[in-house]
């Protein structure tokens, strides 16, 4: 009985020594927690996912999460992140982070028009979460030069429930820069229609007076400028722009004051001198990037 | 009555005996809590990841206990043989076979309630105070313990007409493919759109009873939610009475 007993036990510690030998030589290199292989179909996991799509979206996202962590993820690219994300947001529409994050990380490494697609999908799916139309929006006058786009996206953003007071500024600034004052015009006096505390109206008529001397000073600038290509140098009043029928009146001044013409040929209120600055083309804003998978970027 | 509540309590203590039971719902508890870790594995909104494993854990482990416990009752006594000296006395089939699936309900509550009390600490502790067990988490339990009696119900049908291993492996079958029904129905487009009809009426539709999406966004489940619970107690009502209609006329001998 004995003898069978340490039979048994030498048995059992062989094949345990040779389990541990035969594992020990196994290449745990190849076991790369980070790497995404094939990113199913939406359809698929929803299938396999026997009625529960959100754990499968989360158990996905998990694995973005991992991907996005790599330490060498500039170097080995971004390429998979955009269609994990869609695919988690296929199977969880309501899943504000994932594209909140992949709309944020895909920009920077070259993948604009993968991140603009991500934030117009989740712009569409969760029309309250403000963030997302405003990353758009930043996407289009950073990347894409698109300052009217930006406008567009800032005042989808601007509108959802909890943006920000500030929103409403990016939509004055867009505006303004994609020579759309017009626009903004028109949605701040909705803004300030629908303002129901003081502070906020106050707020919102002062952009008003802001993009209505915007909308109008461009006009003026126009007329400065065919002035100066005429006589070489400015007007010495603008009155004289009237006289000699480059516009058909001066504007009034939004801010009270009177309009004039500083020393670089823009036009400015006396009552309030600020004007936006025109915007910078789009390689001045965007620094150098060294690694090659970045220079992907615009 | 007597009878039918002092089956259900014996259908307790045996089961509460098995070590199948215990370990499945030990499972259970180390994989909600799990759920925990896998939550730390996140980029933001941990509680979503938590929420959606932790109930998906229950929902998995009180499936299984359902279909293995619950096809074993009924076969499993014949097979011992200790049906017929309790049916020797004077309790009727229907009697025991009510009695045993009381029973197995009170395991499935009993189960369901010990996960719920270690998950409800987890997310509770997870955010610092109570909020995450609200409304929405006891709706969401409350649709689990409603899909455990249908596959307890399913379970005890199939255990009333054929072997223990047989009713384990259709119980199974039919708890996944009702968790499948709905998306079958949605997706068979064209041609013979009466069979996933056929399916949608005869497998019980599990996954409208699946709440995790509630859960993991603290809303309250839709209003077909409740639709669905009504549903799925009339569904485990018509297999029991389907499994007393079998059980009465099987030949025990």
């Amino acid at each position: 009985m004995r003898t069978v007993r340490i039979v048994q036990a030498t048995t059992f510690a062989g094949l345990a020594l040779a389990t541990w030998m035969l594992a020990s030589r196994l290449d745990a290199g190849r076991l790369r927690p980070y790497d995404v292989g094939i990113v199913p179909k939406a359809s698929t996991l929803r299938w396999l996912s026997l009625g529960h799509p959100t754990l499968a979206a989360n158990l996905l996202w998990l694995k973005a999460v991992q991907y996005i962590g790599d330490p060498r993820a500039n170097e080995r690219g971004w390429e998979k992140l955009y269609p994990l994300t869609d695919v988690v947001t296929d199977l969880d529409p309501r899943h504000g982070y994932a594209y909140q994050v992949a709309g944020t990380l895909l920009s920077p490494f070259g993948h604009v028009p993968e991140s603009n697609a991500i934030l117009e999908k989740g712009t569409r799916a969760l029309p309250d979460r403000y963030i997302l139309p405003y990353l758009r929006a930043f996407n289009a006058f950073y990347y894409d030069d698109d300052w009217i786009t930006a406008g567009r996206f800032a005042e989808i953003s601007a509108r959802s429930p909890g943006a920000p007071p500030h929103v409403r500024q990016n939509v004055l600034a867009y505006y303004v820069k994609g020579q759309r004052a017009g626009a903004a015009v028109a949605f701040l006096q909705q803004s300030l229609a629908e303002a129901r505390d003081p502070e906020t109206r106050k707020a919102v008529e002062g952009q008003l007076l802001q993009a209505m001397l915007e909308r109008d000073a461009v006009r003026v600038d126009e007329a400065v400028e065919k002035w100066r290509n005429r006589y070489v140098i400015g007007p010495l009043f603008l009155q004289q722009l009237v006289g000699e029928k480059l516009l058909p009146a001066i504007p009034a001044d939004p801010h009270g004051g009177e309009l004039f013409v500083d020393e670089e040929g823009r036009v400015r209120s006396t009552a309030n001198p600020y004007r936006f600055a025109r915007p910078e083309p789009v390689w001045a804003r965007i620094p150098r990037r060294s690694p090659e998978k970045e220079g992907k970027a615009p | 009555m007597r009878h039918l509540l002092a089956i259900s309590l014996v259908t307790v203590r045996e089961v509460l005996r098995r070590k199948l039971q215990v370990n499945l719902l030990f499972f259970g508890v180390a994989l909600v809590g799990a759920s925990y870790l896998m939550g730390g594995l996140t980029l933001g909104e941990r509680y979503r990841i938590l929420s959606d494993l932790g109930l998906t854990a229950m929902q998995l482990i009180g499936v299984l206990v359902a279909v293995f416990v619950g096809s074993n009752l009924v076969s499993g006594d014949m097979e011992r043989r200790v049906l017929h000296p309790v049916l020797a006395k004077p309790v009727s089939r229907s009697g025991y076979l009510l009695g045993r699936y009381l029973g197995l309900a009170l395991v499935l509550t009993l189960n369901l309630a010990v996960m719920t009390g270690l998950f409800a600490l987890i997310l509770a502790a997870d955010a610092g105070d109570l909020h995450p067990v609200g409304r929405a988490f006891f709706e969401a339990v409350a649709l689990l313990e409603i899909q455990f009696l249908v596959v307890g119900a399913v379970a005890m049908l199939f255990s009333a007409f054929t072997s223990t291993t047989l009713a384990a492996v259709f119980t199974l079958a039919v708890a996944i493919a009702g968790q499948m029904t709905g998306e079958i129905r949605a997706l068979w487009q064209g041609p013979g759109t009466w069979i996933p009809r056929l399916l949608w009426y005869l497998l019980p539709n599990l996954s409208a009873l699946n709440a995790n999406e509630a859960l993991v966004y603290g809303t309250p489940p839709p209003a077909q939610a409740w639709l669905a619970a009504a549903y799925g107690l009339a569904y485990a009502a018509a297999a029991l009475a389907l499994a007393v209609l079998v059980f009465e006329r099987r030949d025990l001998r």
